[in-house]
């Protein structure tokens, strides 16, 4: 199979996303992001990415890194809990009913254990044993009607403690009618980002509240709480005591080649990607004039919905549906363009082609780009590589191409652990 | 296991010391060629080793019979040296220049670095000594002009220009061996074609 004529293989941060190939870095893309945002390093710890430079997430099972990283692009959002990492600030109550006051800070053993930033600043929340689910260590936050929060939190049992279990409610904290989310975890040995089903306020309804409680364990280990706006949770954003909350900006990417790079009458588009949610608006990745009426693309739509297809003058040429087991896995999907024979290849397997259709004329291609040409319906996911082929690929090609070159390879990107 | 040679302090090493095989952009070169300090310099005639090519005085004379690049002043202006015409910035990417100031008198001992335009300052130089400047390329001029309002008569001597567009330090690139490992498994692949 010929080499490709541009390749984005994540192995490095910075102001940009680093193509391998061509050498030239024309193909380059061009990132940013205002502000800091956190991903996991290669040592599997929470680690503090400054202004306007890239990520590398590394994958983890079971508290272990395992493979090679991905590039992480991220919608923006505003974490709202004032002390997501000091539980025994004053901005967290501690219900005498179900918090051990008369232990530590008010309950809380402050910066007793190594966090999963890998200094020692987790605290230890000191349960008494009750099953009122609303009288424990909570904090209030701001949210309104018809919004969804989505909250997670890193736990960690310690001693006889483990195997136990402690209880999160997620409720509306005034007005509307009762709503709430609880969710029974049973803590480990290891940490562990416990991610909480969305909580929709309902109408009427003024802002949440979380609160941890246990009927079981005497305490556990505890940071990082975060509480967004939004249907699925992202990456940690820490907060030091913001009372307007914290926000990590969306992230852009984009810029990548030139007319002289795409061939304008044929070639591949492939990628490896993974979805951060199932269900949500267009997220797109395309070779496109700075438009939307000339692009080859990519992109999840709902319902593990993905959509490919090449649009020219506005007019589709070809347009493919299909629908992945997990689009929150990875998969290696590709489209190819000539005209009058357009495929879409998933996983191995051709799941749609189309025999008529024309193309674009000569140096109309000038990007490549995770949107959907004009700037519009960002990529937000994991990208493990990027590949642009300026010659359409057999079929047998497209095969390899999209298929797993191992057993270990298609393990590793679904995240199973081989025993 | 096969992938072992490919651990990554070894990768780390050949990254940094085997530069040689980055001067050919190929297939396996290409990942060296994602560190800045492997990128082409686009000045041409850098070190005014072929006489005046790619190089002229602004309201000032051009020596370059010392395989530097030396300018002395004709004009009570705002003057110095220019890259004439030849290079080839890209509007919006990123530059690292690299230069020596080699002697500098009134005037010209301190100065700015500027696009074509007036309006896109680059950077400065203060005295004698070697420079880096990171900057983005603004306009379409593709040129670049040491300059400062100056007398008849002052000197600058600049030499070892490089502008080199700017990509990857090496600890940038922490996972080495998983480029390496698409390379090579790529590179199967097509050896396999």
């Amino acid at each position: 199979m010929a080499k490709p004529k541009l390749a984005l293989i994540p192995a490095a941060q910075g102001s940009k996303l680093f193509s391998v190939l061509p050498s030239s870095g024309v193909g380059d893309f061009d990132f940013s992001r205002s502000g800091k945002a956190t991903r996991i390093n290669s040592q599997g710890l929470i680690e503090t990415v400054s202004n306007g430079q890239s990520r590398l997430n590394y994958p983890m099972i079971d508290g272990k890194v395992v493979g090679c990283p991905s590039h992480l692009l991220e919608p923006q959002r505003l974490q709202l809990i004032q002390y997501s990492e000091e539980f025994d600030n004053a901005a967290w109550s501690k219900s005498a009913v179900g918090i051990d006051t008369s232990i530590g800070a008010n309950g809380i053993n402050p910066n007793v254990a190594i966090s999963p930033d890998g200094t020692q600043n987790a605290d230890r929340v000191n349960f008494l044993l009750q099953s009122d689910l609303d009288s424990g260590l909570f904090d209030i936050f701001a949210a309104s009607q018809n919004n969804s929060y989505s909250a997670s939190v890193f736990l960690k049992g310690e001693g006889s403690n483990i195997g136990k279990k402690i209880s999160i409610r997620v409720k509306r904290l005034s007005g509307g009618s009762f709503t709430t989310v609880d969710t029974h975890y049973t803590l480990t040995d290891k940490w562990v980002r416990l991610e909480i089903n969305p909580l929709t306020l309902p109408i009427g309804a003024t802002n949440g509240i979380i609160s941890f409680t246990s009927s079981e364990a005497t305490n556990c280990l505890i940071y990082g709480c975060q509480i967004e706006q939004g249907s699925y949770v992202t990456s940690y954003i820490p907060n030091y005591g913001n009372g307007s909350g914290v926000t990590r900006s969306a992230e852009v990417a984009d810029g990548s080649g030139d007319a002289a790079t795409f061939n304008d009458s044929e070639g591949v588009l492939m990628a490896e990607i993974s979805a951060l949610v199932n269900s949500d608006t267009p997220r797109a990745i395309s070779i496109s004039d700075g438009t939307i009426s000339n692009r080859i693309y990519i992109y999840y739509s709902t319902s593990n919905g993905i959509e490919a297809g090449v649009k020219v003058s506005g007019t589709d040429q070809a347009a493919f549906s299909s629908t992945l087991t997990d689009s929150t896995l990875f998969n290696k999907i590709a489209i190819k363009f000539k005209v009058n024979d357009f495929s879409l290849w998933i996983n191995g397997f051709e799941l749609g082609s189309d025999l008529s259709g024309s193309i674009f004329t000569a140096n109309t291609l000038t990007e490549l780009a995770f949107d959907l040409g004009d700037g519009s319906n960002d990529f937000y996911g994991n990208t493990k590589q990027i590949q642009y082929h300026n010659s359409a690929l057999t079929d047998s090609e497209l095969e390899t191409l999209t298929s797993w070159t191992s057993f270990s390879d298609m393990a590793e990107g679904q995240l199973y652990t081989i025993e | 296991m096969a992938n072992e040679i490919y651990n990554t302090s070894w990768w780390g090493v050949a990254l940094d010391t085997a530069r040689t095989a980055g001067t050919n952009p190929d297939f396996f070169g290409s990942q060296f060629k994602l560190l800045t300090s492997e990128q082409d310099n686009i000045v041409v005639n850098a070190d005014f080793s072929n006489g005046n090519t790619g190089w002229a005085g602004d309201d000032a004379t051009l020596d370059v019979s010392n395989n530097t690049g030396k300018v002395t002043v004709n004009s009570n202006t705002e003057a110095g040296i220019k890259t004439s015409g030849v290079n080839s910035f890209t509007q919006g990417k990123e530059y690292k220049l690299t230069f020596d100031i080699v002697s500098a008198t009134g005037g010209l001992v301190s100065g700015t670095i500027k696009e074509y335009s007036n309006s896109n300052i680059i950077g400065s130089w203060n005295g004698v000594g070697s420079y880096t400047i990171y900057f983005t390329y603004r306009s379409s001029s593709s040129q670049l002009r040491w300059l400062s309002s100056s007398s008849v008569g002052d000197i600058l001597e600049i030499d070892n220009v490089s502008v080199q567009l700017v990509r990857c330090d090496l600890d940038q690139i922490e996972a080495k061996k998983c480029l390496a490992d698409w390379i090579h498994t790529t590179a199967l692949k097509d050896l396999n074609n």
